[in-house]
């Protein structure tokens, strides 16, 4: 892939992780922090999508599958012991 | 061909990138988990998608990372709406979320008890009456 692509998709999916912090840092409840979680991982995948792009490897496709499977679990559990704790 | 393929996926990329810019920002921005659940799913499952097809025009010439992409599009397409579900509900049932803006309230009525509804035993619209403490999931 074209290098001015890569850097600019990278560069946006840097400020897109920044912004998720942001509310992973600040967000008042778990849930919150849950739900950041998830778009987190979701911004980790479009970089690593990127990267198997621009590399042009299959290494990080492994990758991909693991990490979008990973994110579902985490945050379903995170939900479901907040919703039985703090009834 | 190729450098046109090559100048497609880096658009789909970049648009891609946009979208989950776009979903950080409604993640900072928006007031309650709900709204923000809005901007974290809808434009981060969108600009994955894109991303992801923009690494597979990168990739036409083996099927089995270009099955493994529609795979990872697959579980995320899936995955996303539960996910979210599960936090709603969550976030229903916790309290933590703010209920005065909300224009309609089933969950509610299903729920029953914890303080959640008032207004059960005299809404007409309810055919079954209130619904009881449903011993839960």
């Amino acid at each position: 892939m074209t290098p001015l692509f890569v850097w600019v998709a990278l560069a946006l999916l840097s400020v897109a992780a920044v912004l998720v912090l942001v509310r992973l840092v600040r967000g008042p409840t778990t849930l919150d922090r849950a739900a950041a979680v998830d778009v987190f991982v979701a911004v980790l995948l479009c970089g690593a999508a990127v990267a198997a792009a621009s590399q042009g490897s299959a290494v990080l496709v492994a990758v991909l599958l693991v990490l979008s499977l990973l994110g579902f679990a985490g945050s379903v559990a995170v939900a479901r012991f907040v919703g039985r704790d703090d009834r | 061909m190729s450098a046109v393929l090559d100048v497609v996926s880096g658009v789909l990329v970049v648009l891609g990138a946009l979208l989950a810019v776009t979903a950080g920002v409604g993640l900072v921005r928006f007031g309650d988990l709900w709204l923000r659940m809005h901007a974290g799913t809808k434009p981060q499952v969108a600009g994955l998608l894109l991303v992801l097809a923009g690494c597979a025009l990168q990739f036409t010439h083996r099927v089995g990372v270009i099955a493994s992409l529609l795979l990872v599009a697959f579980f995320q397409v899936l995955t996303a709406p539960v996910s979210a579900h599960v936090l709603a509900r969550a976030g229903h049932r916790s309290g933590a979320v703010p209920r005065d803006g909300l224009v309609h309230d089933d969950l509610a009525r299903a729920v029953g008890g914890a303080g959640a509804g008032e207004d059960d035993a005299d809404d007409p619209d309810d055919p079954d009456g209130p619904v009881g403490d449903a011993p839960g999931r």
